[in-house]
């Protein structure tokens, strides 16, 4: 899922500090699972505002929503009344979010409320990890489903590099190595020949080269 | 103007300590029923950040009474709560408003005594602070 975070307070007063009435949109898939921006964010958020604006002596009113996404054009159609009636939108859903409500609603200004951090999964409650950097061309069959994009803190391909100790890696001894993990996990599973086959140069143009990515599946299209 | 001002607070009390010792307490005529809104909880870990942010919008004052730490029914509701309270001192703290009110304390389930002075306490460090700024205009 999409990880995020609750920008800081001050930063989000900042962005409606001009602005009465607003709609604080949620969303009700990833930063909900996160508790980034789900409908019980949306509602400390709003509560945190009021009692800031009140501290001002300048009022604001504030409605609520929360979608099952926001990233999706059906399921931000029924933000539509509210943010007609509202000077801006504060989003709390990740990135992509936002850039749905400003494509739906070009009239609308619309501001983030959360940081969209990383790929990732809870570990445990209260916890959340990198797991994939959407790199567009998967290599975890090779590294027995242990991502080195991501988990390796330089990305290595052919790993370890010389830092690897104890099991940690050398940027932060609470880091486990990624390429001792992907050591581990292919010994448990018999396949430690896999290390011996250099992996290319990956080809990135299917990552972040080449401008935005897209893409099209004529089957799908209606 | 701030001698006559009276507090408004909201006490969160679980039900097996915090309540038991405060219906002690207006029993015994330590407390009067009209000093504080009492909101019965099964377990402080009930409580969420939701509930104590809208008593701040709407009151001075917000104190949550728990168990002690390891004698709380359901195992760790009180850490929870504790962990709760924590995140909206911080919340308070980013916007300025006294963190101070908001507050947690621990109690056995039949210490009328301790509750009223504990609310006694958090009642007198309302009343220096002075009506919550941030609290619903008009
Ligand atoms: S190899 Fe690429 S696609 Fe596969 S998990 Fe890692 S970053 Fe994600
Ligand atoms: S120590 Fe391991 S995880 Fe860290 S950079 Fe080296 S190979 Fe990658």
């Amino acid at each position: 899922m999409i990880i995020g975070e609750r920008k800081p307070i001050q930063e989000v007063l900042g962005m409606i500090a001009e602005h009465d009435k607003i709609l604080i949109a949620g969303c009700g898939t990833c930063v909900a699972i996160c508790m980034a921006g789900g409908d019980k964010e949306v509602s400390i958020l709003a509560s945190a505002i009021k009692l800031a604006r009140n501290k001002e002596e300048k009022s604001i009113q504030i409605l609520e929503q929360t979608p099952l996404r926001q990233c999706e054009w059906e399921f931000v159609d029924e933000l539509k009344d509210k943010i007609e009636t509202c000077d801006a939108v504060l989003s709390m859903a990740c990135g992509i979010g936002v850039q749905t409500l400003v494509e739906r609603f070009p009239k609308a200004v619309v501001y983030p409320a959360v940081n969209t951090t990383f790929l990732g999964l809870p570990e445990e409650q209260g916890v959340w990890s990198e797991r994939c950097g959407a790199c567009g061309n998967c290599v975890l069959d090779k590294t027995g489903g242990i991502c080195p994009i991501v988990r390796c803190s330089k990305s290595l391909l052919n790993g370890p590099c010389g830092g690897s100790q104890d099991g940690k890696c050398e940027i932060d001894s609470e880091v486990d190595c990624g390429w001792q993990l992907i050591y581990d996990r292919l010994k448990t599973l018999g396949k430690l020949d896999n290390l011996t086959d250099i992996l290319p140069a990956k080809d990135w143009s299917t990552s972040r080269d080449g401008g935005p990515r897209k893409m099209v599946r004529e089957d799908m299209k209606l | 103007m701030k001698g006559d001002f009276e507090p408004k607070i909201t006490a969160f009390c679980c039900e097996h300590s915090g309540l038991l010792s405060a219906n002690m307490a207006v029993e015994s005529r330590f407390v009067f029923s009209n000093d504080v809104q009492m909101i019965r909880v099964p377990c402080s870990g009930k409580i969420e950040a939701i509930h104590i942010m809208k008593a701040l919008e709407e009151g001075d004052g917000v104190a949550v009474f728990a168990c002690h730490k390891e004698a709380c029914q359901f195992l760790r509701g009180n850490l929870r709560a504790e962990a709760r309270v924590s995140s909206i001192k911080e919340i308070l703290k980013e916007i300025g408003v006294e963190e101070e009110r908001v507050q947690m304390y621990y109690l056995a389930p039949s210490n009328g005594i301790k509750f009223a002075q504990l609310l006694r306490v958090f009642y007198e460090n309302l009343k220096k602070l002075g009506p919550n700024v941030g609290r619903k205009v008009g």
